[in-house]
């Protein structure tokens, strides 16, 4: 029972400060696309405004019960992510509940809220919600395959599937991380990853927002809340897995902050300065040279072992 | 004991006396008439009763106390004893048949018919070589003359090709006799075939033999020689026809039976090559026919050169128990199925077989005909099954590899034409037309019918097994198809009872494999079973077709041996046939669904046989725990065979049409239990025998693969579906591949992933199926992009969907999450690194397709017509939460599943999965299912409460009520984003799956159908061409056999 309420105490403590960590991460990355294209941008803490803005909305429209479920499925897959992964290795307190399951258990939970929000957002009865729920969808599943072939990859080089043990392995230097021992799975992992974050070239589902359609657009008030709260679990959850695989894991908050707004800076600044694909661009370029390094790092350890 | 000789003076004698009879009228001539028939069929059945009871011995007779050839000389013995009683009981029926025009025409008729039978009989009982030539001249004329006898222009013109083919028949077998006897001295067949063995000029014994012999297989029929036989059965009476081909047949083929031991070993192995030739190709021929009779008359051709050859190997091999083990149950299977079907089509005169729909209007001649065309595409129980399946396992013993794929692709042809015209029959609408139903003709029908039962039972209880595996599980399916009269539900609920039974009676028997297997079906079965109790349509046949579909799968797993595994199989497959066929417009796709089936059943049977050849005792499953070097073909073949029956890539291409076409409460059975029957036998089959490798194949890496792929494409195709069935059996198709590539990895822990998949697969795809088995009902129609927002009117449905499509996808915490775990970890562990990648590149595109399932049909707008939808019934509903309480079960404690699996996995491949409290650990990580459920369980009540806490005024809207970009649509078809869902993917990724598979299997039937009509033109019609090829045929066959030497 001690340990079932300490547990839940330190997985409250580490939601709390990711939350805030993703928060702040969201504004920061505003303000520097922001100067890149030479704005000004909004403070930092731009985030917390809107989130208090939209939780503020006094009125709101719901389609249905499925309407109601779809930001719940999503924040749920979001905050789940979260707490199925260790943190910061070592820490007492940064381990969540990453006893529950190993990095398959990870990989599936990220579709837990994708399927989520389709349902949601498609119950709303618009027609262009599906569109981009389609969009999101078809994209989403085709930038996982060189993902799991850089995991595959891993789980051949290492032995093991638990996220514990793979940050483990990588400890003691630089020269121990996954990027340099195994970089043919660290590539195809990276190229999966801009995919994943949904920056340019591969934000064609969330482009609705430049025309009024899309589940961004169908969700108001808490709703919407809930699905800007989700972002900063999300996507500091995506970097953390990242970080944890191919680049050595943190053994400290800190360093956790340095190699995550570092990796989340290679995707904005690869968004930055490009256009966007469309959906069968997009498809076709995984299908190429990232899957194909991913079949490379596969086969290398097929061929090893 | 009645002297043979009788049958003689009887029949001849009340001949010589018709005429005077005749002046007392035509009815006493009749009952005279019939009277003489039955007296010799009861002298008959008084010899065969003896034989078989009292122990008697062959006895011979000669007439006026002289030696033959100057009198008659008989020889009755057990063979003879069954021959005569068989013709002489389908004279009587014949004649019943034919009593109308019997008595139209008078006693000349009768005369003929007289001078036939003996005949016939006299063919069966003679022991002297000329007296065979008397007799089948005796025969031959009567059969001509009533083949003339009502008139016509087909009858005649037919008459006189068989006249003429007959009476070079008779040149040579004239011929033959003359040599033969100038070399030996003697006329009696039995001492001739001694005196051979000490003739000097064996060149010219061996042409006497040979004309002797190429005179029968003239008489027989055999291609090519046999144009003038075709025409014949075309055009003839088919009251003669059917007469003359069960009877004529019959007798002209025991006479060749017993000459046979005179002629020398090249000579047999002749008749072989030319039978066995003749089977194959005139079943080819068939093929194209439209023509029922013709369609008929070249499977007579066909049959007897089976039997022919056949017969030819007995002798050959002096292996008299094959006769009574194969040759007899094939010529009796033809006997009594090709009497009844030719007297058929003397009632339903349609020249065309797309015109038979007609029969439907007679229950009881629909349902004989079925027996019939079964019987004769070679359907345990009929006779023609054990027939060929002793033939096959005979000629295996003997590693005759060749003749039993000759055998059995001849038999696949047969089973294409009999089946399009059973299927046609059966579906096609057809003009009411009055049919005459002469009732002596369906009487003679209906008796020829229980002659061929009681022989099929004879034949399915003489295997000597009391075992209730054996038949118990077919009885509810008879008993149902019995009472057919009792109304739907009453049906309904004796169906679910006799599962119940069968589940106690059987389930406490077993271990291991086949009870994990038993109690899915039978529990599957149950629950399936609910949701047909909603049907309103009255149906004789339905339940008992279903119940015997499930009493084959029960079979099918309490099967002890190879034989018991096979006739399960193959009865699993023609009910599943039957019962896809009902649904709507399905001719087409439930004819290649059994084409694929048959051919995956026979390469089963190929593999069975090669198996069994090199431990020919025995016919338990340890044959295949026996390695040689025939073991990796025998493993192909077997498993190409069950990998036809779960739609694995490459013979994929009957499950879309086969699934969407049957119907909507038939879907879940096939796809929740059949397909697990082929990952029945897959289990078994690697279980006694492994995977073979070699030093430069491994074939459990090729069925990786296979099973991968399978996966990949199959699920790659779903998600461009519009029709939601086609949709989920291509899921099907994929899902199974899983199953097979997790049972490729042969370790403990793939073999327990495979097993939790199968589970999780058999769940869901009842749930799925059930649940569009409700909506369709309520709609109409299948088609996806014609529905859409019926998730305020069917909720039920809707959360059933839901549910089901998350645990499809592999999405935690439901099942399917559990299944993909163990497959990764058991495919990581093995070291198939790229097939991993495949399974999960299949698995996120299954998350597409299942997306779009629930999104076009129950979200979004609903359209006009459908407003007013009602949820679908409670017979639908209820089963689908049983099952889906089920899954919920197995996410919240998997170890209770997982566990249960290690039980029976763990002795074979050694533990996978290891448990420390609710943690399941294998050598690569670990999983808690419980508390993954318990968090996520909590993380969303919390996030929901929160949500309700600090909720602002919720304006509900009604469901058209949506505007957007400043636009309301007018109507909901504006607004249902549902066709052609995934465009970007077909254009981006449409080269994975161009159709190679299916233009390579229309190659095929095109490349089939084109030998088979150019083939069939050399049959001319022209008399003259006829006798050519007979000529040309002797003189290319001597040179080939006799005259090199």
């Amino acid at each position: 029972m001690d340990n079932f309420w300490t547990t839940l105490l330190y997985a409250f403590l580490s939601m709390f400060v990711i939350f805030n960590y993703g928060m702040l991460l969201g504004g920061v990355v505003y303000k520097i696309i922001a100067r890149v294209h030479g704005r000004f941008g909004p403070p930092v803490w731009q985030p917390y405004v809107n989130l208090l803005k939209v939780m503020g909305v006094r009125t709101a429209i719901s389609h249905g019960l499925m309407f109601w479920l779809g930001p719940v499925f999503r924040f749920a897959g979001g905050i789940g992510l979260f707490l199925f992964m260790p943190v910061v290795f070592g820490s007492v307190w940064m381990q969540n509940f990453s006893f529950s399951g190993d990095l398959l258990l990870v990989i599936y939970f990220i579709f837990f809220g994708q399927l989520g929000m389709a349902l949601g957002a498609a119950e709303s009865g618009h027609p262009y919600s599906p569109m981009g729920i389609m969009r999101g969808l078809a994209q989403v599943t085709v930038s996982e395959v060189p993902f799991a072939l850089a995991v595959i990859a891993l789980a051949a080089q290492h032995g093991t599937l638990s996220i514990t043990e793979i940050v483990a392995a990588q400890q003691g230097g630089i020269g121990n991380w996954n990027m340099m021992t195994n970089p043919v799975a660290t590539l195809a992992g990276m190229m999966a990853f801009l995919g994943m974050m949904m920056h340019a070239p591969f934000n064609l589902h969330l482009a609705p927002q430049e025309i009024p359609v899309g589940p961004p657009t169908e969700y108001h008030s808490n709703f919407l809340g809930y699905m800007q709260a989700n972002r900063a679990f999300f996507a500091s959850a995506k970097l953390i897995l990242f970080m944890n695989l191919f680049f050595g894991g943190a053994t400290n908050i800190p360093v956790l902050v340095g190699k995550t707004f570092t990796l989340y800076m290679f995707a904005v600044f690869v968004g930055v300065v490009n256009p966007r694909f469309t959906l069968e661009n997009s498809i076709r370029w995984f299908i190429r040279i990232p899957t194909a390094t991913g079949i490379i790092a596969v086969l290398i350890y097929t061929f090893k072992n | 004991m009645v002297n043979p000789l009788y049958i003689v003076a009887i029949l001849l004698g009340t001949g010589f006396l018709l005429p005077l009879i005749s002046k007392a009228g035509r009815r006493v001539a009749l009952t005279v008439f019939f009277m003489s028939l039955i007296a010799v069929s009861a002298i008959s059945y008084q010899w065969l009763w003896s034989f078989l009871f009292d122990g008697q011995a062959p006895a011979m007779f000669y007439t006026a106390g002289v030696e033959p050839p100057l009198s008659i000389n008989f020889l009755l013995g057990f063979k003879e004893a069954i021959f005569i009683t068989a013709v002489n009981l389908i004279a009587v029926v014949g004649a019943i048949y034919m009593s109308t025009q019997i008595k139209e025409t008078g006693y000349k008729a009768m005369i003929l018919f007289l001078l036939m039978v003996l005949g016939l009989n006299g063919l069966i009982l003679t022991a002297d070589i000329f007296n065979l030539f008397v007799f089948l001249e005796i025969t031959s004329i009567a059969t001509f003359s009533l083949v003339g006898m009502d008139l016509k222009l087909n009858s005649l013109t037919g008459g006189l090709k068989y006249m003429i083919a007959g009476g070079l028949a008779s040149v040579f077998l004239l011929l033959g006799i003359i040599i033969l006897y100038s070399l030996t001295g003697t006329l009696g067949i039995e001492s001739m075939s001694q005196y051979v063995l000490n003739v000097d000029n064996v060149k010219l014994l061996s042409i006497g033999s040979f004309l002797l012999i190429f005179s029968f297989i003239i008489e027989m029929k055999q291609f090519p020689s046999n144009g003038w036989a075709i025409d014949a059965y075309d055009g003839v009476n088919p009251g003669i026809t059917g007469l003359a081909s069960a009877t004529g047949t019959a007798a002209v083929f025991y006479s060749l039976y017993k000459i046979m031991p005179i002629v020398s070993d090249e000579i047999l192995s002749m008749i072989i090559f030319i039978g066995s030739l003749t089977f194959v190709v005139s079943n080819l021929m068939g093929l194209m026919q439209t023509s029922p009779r013709r369609m008929l008359g070249y499977s007579s051709v066909a049959q007897m050169g089976l039997v022919m050859a056949a017969a030819a190997w007995s002798v050959f091999s002096q292996n008299e128990g094959l006769f009574f083990a194969a040759v007899l149950p094939l010529l009796l299977n033809h006997f009594f199925a090709k009497a009844g079907l030719f007297w058929i089509t003397g009632i339903i005169k349609k020249n065309d077989y797309r015109k038979w729909g007609v029969i439907r209007e007679n229950k009881v001649l629909l349902g004989i005909f079925i027996v019939m065309v079964l019987a004769l595409t070679g359907m345990p129980p009929f006779p023609g099954f054990w027939g060929k399946w002793n033939l096959v396992l005979d000629l295996s013993a003997n590693f005759e590899f060749f003749w039993i794929f000759i055998i059995l692709l001849g038999s696949l042809f047969e089973a294409g034409y009999m089946l399009k015209w059973l299927g046609v029959t059966l579906k096609k609408t057809y003009e009411k037309d009055i049919v005459a139903y002469d009732s002596y003709k369906v009487l003679a029908i209906e008796i020829v019918n229980i002659m061929l039962l009681i022989v099929s039972f004879y034949y399915f209880f003489r295997q000597n097994h009391t075992h209730m595996g054996y038949y118990l599980p077919y009885t509810a399916g008879l008993a149902l198809l019995g009472l057919r009269f009792l109304p739907e539900k009453i049906k309904g609920v004796l169906s679910l009872a006799s599962i119940f039974l069968y589940g106690y009676l059987f389930l406490t028997h077993q271990s291991g494999f086949p009870l994990f297997f038993n109690a899915m079906f039978v529990f599957g079965a149950f629950v399936l079973t609910i949701a047909t109790l909603n049907r309103k349509k009255k149906s004789s046949t339905f339940y008992g077709l279903l119940m015997l579909m499930i009493g084959s799968l029960i079979a099918l797993v309490n099967a002890e041996n190879i034989l018991n595994f096979f006739i399960s199989w193959e009865i699993m497959t023609v009910t599943s046939y039957l019962l896809i066929h009902r649904g709507r417009d399905s001719e087409k796709e439930s004819f290649s669904y059994i084409m694929f089936s048959l051919g995956g059943a026979f390469l089963i049977l190929m593999g069975f046989a090669l198996a069994y050849s090199e431990n020919p005792q025995a016919l338990g499953y340890g044959i295949f725990s026996i390695a040689n070097e025939n073991s990796m073909t025998a493993f192909i073949l077997i498993s190409l065979g069950f990998l036809i029956k779960t739609a694995a890539l490459g013979v994929h291409i009957w499950i879309a049409g086969a699934y969407s076409k049957a119907e909507d409460d038939v879907t879940p059975f096939i796809s929740a239990l059949l397909s697990k029957a082929g990952i029945f036998g897959f289990v078994m089959l690697l279980l006694t025998m492994g995977i073979p490798r070699t030093e430069y194949i491994d074939l459990a890496y090729i069925l990786s693969w296979i099973g991968a792929l399978t996966a990949l494409i199959g699920t790659m195709m779903a998600i461009h579906e519009e029709n939601a069935k086609r949709l989920l059996a291509y899921s099907s198709m994929g899902q199974v591949g899983y199953i097979i590539l997790a049972l490729s990895i042969m370790s403990g822990l793939g073999w327990t992933a495979a097993m939790f998949q199968m589970i999780n697969h058999f769940l869901i795809k009842g749930v799925l199926f059930l649940a569009i088995a409700g909506v369709v009902y309520r709609t109409g129609t299948a088609d996806m992009y014609k529905m859409g927002g019926l998730i305020k009117k069917m909720p039920w449905s809707f959360t059933a969907v839901m549910f089901g499509i998350i645990a499809i996808s592999g999405v935690p915490p439901l099942t399917g999450f559990g299944a993909k775990w163990l497959l990764y970890e058991a495919l990581i562990e093995k070291g198939w690194y790229l097939q991993t990648g495949a399974a999960f590149f299949a698995s996120t595109v299954a998350f597409l397709y299942c997306f779009r399932l629930i999104h076009a049909i129950f979200l979004g707008q609903p359209k006009n017509e459908f407003r007013n939808v009602k949820e679908a019934p409670a017979w639908f509903i209820v089963p689908q939460y049983i099952l889906i309480m089920v899954i919920f079960l197995f996410s919240v404690f998997p170890k209770l599943l997982i566990e249960q699996i290690t039980r029976i996995v763990e002795p074979v491949f050694g533990q996978g999965v290891t448990w420390t409290d609710g943690t399941a650990y294998t050598s690569l990580g670990y999983w808690n299912g419980t508390t993954v459920m318990i968090i996520v369980g909590t993380i969303f009540v919390v996030l929901t409460a929160g949500l309700l806490i600090k909720m602002p005024k919720i304006q509900k809207v009604k469901q058209f009520n949506i505007v957007f970009s400043a636009e309301r649509p007018e109507t909901p078809e504006l607004t249902h984003f549902a066709y052609e869902f995934f465009r970007p993917y077909r254009r981006a990724l449409g080269w994975m799956i161009a159709p190679y598979a299916k233009n390579f299997w229309a190659a095929v039937s095109e490349w089939t159908y084109t030998i088979s009509d150019s083939l069939r033109k050399i049959y001319t019609g022209n008399t003259q061409t006829y006798i050519f090829y007979i000529l040309m045929m002797s003189v290319v066959l001597f040179y080939v056999t006799v005259g090199v030497k």
